[in-house]
């Protein structure tokens, strides 16, 4: 099965639907959109990681919805969550 | 012939056939029950409080006046804040057996319930002789709500109802999706799929009202479970939450208790009411109350003419209501399987690469079709009637 989902093509982030580990190389598809990341850090399920760079003040995009801003450079493969992505409510 | 349903005197048209037992205070709710337990085809509802405010005089007559009801006996104490007679006279607007009863007039719980169950026993059977009528899945509303969420809800579960949507909506159906403040960041998007900019402006406006509510009471609707469980910002969680519906123009906002003017897409913002009705003021009163939690979700989208609602949960939920069936749709495979007696679509079949979005939405299509026709929810089926 499918180890991430990408939900939009405009994304910049994955979404994990299995726990993953560092060093594991996962591929998203939708489409004729492909990416194939190695993740930097464990992911849990449902949580985000990095498909492209991003740079600080950045807008993250899942669903091709700006999700808030990336509050430091966040590079391919990385965890995206609190701790360098914030709301921009 | 898609929907074989039941034709009401103003030209709606219902999937179901209940009798509506409406309590008007909580110390007539127990003589409701004696009634429903009396008479078969019966559904107990009502409002405990004995001090009311608008939204519970709209949430009885809007459910009152459901085409899923085909007759109403209201079951007031006699000296409540609730005008039983406005409530009475609104719902007997829609032309459907209407009958008013008064613990106080009657003498007691047990003369109510017995004078109750003969009257309700009439109008369940003439319930039972109410003429069938064809309807199609354009005359079909069906509402969306989410609770009980978790991170599947928005990755499976959520966009299956928003494929179903589609589906809907392109028969010519109507589709009404609900809160708002769970919509913060989509408002863009959302008001870009309007189908005129005063209905973007109203979107952004509603959407923006809660966004102001929000920062006033310092609160966004995010709390660290779902922050643990992968969504980092409500933004995050209203683009899960705005999948549920698809990609169809937006019609309108519908206001507590407003029907759709037309066919399509719509959106619920039950925090204000629809309209003043004439004779409400005498009694209404500013005391903010409200049943809490996703029940309440569920009935204000029946109040707008939902005939079924699609609800969409992760961690499990097994509400349902007493006036239209309530799908329920579980985007966790695991809950799933450990909530199976009231789970009707297991969307968690994305979660696990068995099926895709589109297959699920195709799935909850045909079970919309079946429940229209009579098929019973999980909930209808274990009595699960909430209010």
């Amino acid at each position: 099965m499918a180890r991430a989902i990408l939900l939009h093509k405009k994304d910049n982030v994955a979404t994990a639907l299995t726990p993953v580990a560092a060093g594991e190389d996962v591929e998203v598809t939708l489409e004729d959109v492909r990416y194939r990341v190695r993740v930097r850090q464990d992911i849990p399920f449902a949580h985000k990681f990095a498909l492209a760079p991003i740079a600080a003040g950045d807008f993250v995009f899942k669903y091709g919805l700006p999700i808030g801003k990336a509050t430091q450079p966040i590079g391919v493969g990385e965890h995206v969550h609190s701790h360098n992505l914030v709301t921009n409510k | 012939m898609e929907i074989l349903g039941y034709a009401r005197p103003d030209g709606r048209v219902g999937i179901r056939n209940h009798v509506a037992i409406i309590y008007t205070v909580q110390c007539a709710q127990l003589a409701a029950e004696k009634i429903a337990r009396a008479v078969k085809g019966t559904q107990v509802l009502g409002w405990p409080g004995c001090f009311v405010n608008e939204r519970s005089f709209q949430k009885l007559i809007s459910l009152g006046q459901h085409p899923n009801v085909a007759a109403v006996l209201v079951v007031g104490l006699g000296c409540e804040h609730m005008d039983y007679h406005l409530v009475r006279d609104e719902i007997a607007k829609s032309g459907k057996p209407t009958e008013l009863i008064l613990v106080q007039e009657e003498g007691g719980t047990l003369k109510t319930a017995e004078k109750g169950a003969r009257i309700a026993e009439r109008l369940s059977q003439y319930a039972s002789t109410v003429p069938r009528q064809e309807m199609s899945l354009s005359d079909l509303i069906v509402g969306a709500e989410c609770g009980g969420s978790d991170a599947t809800s928005g990755l499976a579960a959520n966009p299956s109802v928003g494929a179903f949507a589609d589906l809907l909506v392109g028969r010519g159906g109507t589709m009404i999706v609900e809160e708002p403040s769970e919509l913060l960041g989509c408002e863009e998007a959302l008001a870009e799929r309007a189908i005129s900019p005063e209905v973007g402006r109203e979107v952004i406006e509603t959407i923006r009202a809660c966004q102001a509510e929000g920062h006033q009471v310092g609160q966004f609707s995010i709390g660290p479970g779902n922050v643990e469980g992968g969504l980092t910002t409500i933004e995050e969680k209203s683009a899960g939450a705005l999948a549920k519906s698809g990609t169809s123009p937006l019609m309108g906002v519908l206001r507590a208790g407003e029907l759709p003017p037309g066919k399509g897409l719509y959106l619920l913002s039950a925090d204000r009411v629809a309209k003043k009705i004439p004779g409400v003021e005498k009694r209404a009163t500013n005391v903010p109350m409200d049943q809490g939690g996703d029940p309440k979700g569920v009935v204000w989208l029946i109040a707008s003419g939902a005939h079924i609602v699609l609800f969409t949960t992760g961690r499990g939920n097994p509400a349902g209501c007493a006036v239209s069936p309530v799908i329920k749709i579980c985007g966790n495979p695991l809950t799933y399987r450990r909530m199976e007696d009231n789970m009707d679509i297991n969307a968690g079949a994305i979660i696990e690469g068995e099926k895709t979005v589109a297959e699920v939405g195709r799935q909850i299509f045909d079970e919309v079709l079946a429940v229209a026709n009579g098929k019973l929810t999980k909930a209808e089926l274990l009595g699960h009637d909430e209010y």
